[in-house]
């Protein structure tokens, strides 16, 4: 009775050790967090069809870094999560002798702060999400703005749909 | 020749005392005395102490010493019940940080455990060492203060969005269950080191809305997939005796 009782909490305790060291004090990457704004482009000839941006350059007004992308028709860019406007500059064709088009897209939603874990600490989602777009430009490409989630909480799905 | 004469006697005379025994209980209740009496020459007695045993966790001030993020200081008891059993408790309070990358939290509480060790060991005549196995209801009752915490991100084109707006939550509760598993050893006199490990599930704890309870005093900290938790401990102990049993035990010629 002693012998099997001492071995069968031996056994458990072995058994939590093992479990208890597994590490959950870093962020896994699978994690989700806060999402991106996913944005997804169209093509104004062809209806409902995909098109592909050539060096789009988008830079945020107040950073000095750029995202660049090419040759893809789905970008996801970072939203301010300490305020509740983004504003970037969209550059297409940015490597012309011309400097390309050029139009300033403003983000503004409510953010909604989510505990995630002890490691990833809180993520944002952002709620209400509206895009505006700065009139009397001269430079302007994008012809259609479609906001297709109002919600953003995850980068599976499109939010905004640019048609050009 | 001579011993089987003997353990024929000894027959014998274990037979009638039996039919006395049974005809006549009482009135030779003395005579059966001494029928305990023959039997000392194969026994030995001795003193078997009982009394309250009072520990001082020492992994915990030791702790304090070496960690800056912890600060804790448990004092069990146990009562010796039976042969084996004991009757035993702790009483700790603890003050611990979780400082990482993305957040950092502070949890200070109390808290109580109750339950029994059971000796699993037999010890030599007149020893007391043990090697027990324990269960323990715990509670805690505690608060926690998130200090500060980042907006997760998995890009770095923003400026990391650290929030310092430090939060408390109060009256926090939880219980658990604890299976304990340690040794006891006498030092000298009626002084003792033990080293016991801890295996927990937790039963209940207060909800906290949008976070969650990081660390929990005497359960230790919690996981975020599964209600196990794990401890252990090193004391010192001093047995304050209560009373004696004298025991007897047969020794082999």
């Amino acid at each position: 009775m002693k012998k099997i009782l001492c071995s069968v909490i031996l056994m458990a305790l072995a058994f939590s050790l093992l479990a208890s060291c597994e590490r959950d004090d870093i962020c896994a990457a699978a994690t989700p967090t806060t999402p991106k704004l996913v944005v997804e482009f169209f093509s104004a000839d062809n209806p409902g069809q995909n098109r592909n941006v050539s060096n789009l350059a988008i830079t945020e007004i107040n950073v000095e870094d750029t995202l660049r992308f090419t040759g893809t028709s789905e970008i996801s860019i970072p939203l301010r999560t300490d305020a509740i406007e983004t504003t970037y500059i969209f550059n297409i064709n940015s490597e012309a002798a011309s400097g390309g088009r050029i139009d300033t897209l403003t983000f503004s939603y409510a953010t909604e702060e989510l505990y995630v874990n002890r490691a990833c600490g809180f993520k944002v989602n952002f709620i209400d999400f509206r895009v505006r777009q700065a009139n009397n430009n001269p430079l302007s490409w994008i012809q259609d703005l479609v906001i297709n989630e109002i919600i953003i909480e995850n980068e599976s799905e499109t939010h905004l749909s640019i048609t050009y | 020749m001579k011993s089987l004469l003997k353990m024929n006697l000894k027959l014998i005379y274990l037979l009638l005392t039996s039919f006395i025994v049974i005809l006549i209980p009482e009135k030779l209740a003395a005579q059966n005395d001494n029928t305990e009496y023959e039997q000392v020459t194969d026994s030995i007695f001795y003193k078997d102490k009982y009394g309250l045993t009072v520990s001082l966790d020492l992994s915990r001030i030791g702790l304090s010493f070496l960690n800056d993020d912890y600060q804790g200081l448990e004092i069990a008891a146990d009562y010796r019940f039976s042969d084996d059993l004991y009757i035993a408790g702790e009483l700790g309070n603890e003050i611990a940080t979780y400082n990482e990358e993305n957040l950092t939290n502070e949890t200070d509480g109390s808290y109580i455990k109750l339950g029994v060790n059971y000796n699993i060991y037999d010890n030599w005549i007149g020893m007391t060492n043990l090697i027990y196995v324990g269960f323990r209801y715990g509670f805690a009752t505690y608060s926690q203060t998130l200090e500060n915490y980042t907006i997760y991100t998995t890009d770095s084109y923003f400026e990391s969005d650290l929030r310092t707006d430090s939060r408390s939550f109060g009256n926090l509760t939880a219980s658990w269950i604890e299976l304990q598993a340690g040794i006891r050893v006498n030092i000298i006199g009626n002084f003792y080191m033990g080293a016991h490990v801890q295996l927990k599930n937790l039963v209940s704890s207060t909800e906290i809305p949008n976070f969650d309870n990081l660390y929990i005093p005497g359960f230790r900290r919690t996981y975020d997939n599964s209600s196990i938790g794990a401890g252990w401990g090193y004391s010192i102990s001093y047995l304050i005796p209560i009373y004696s049993k004298t025991k007897r035990q047969a020794v082999d010629n």
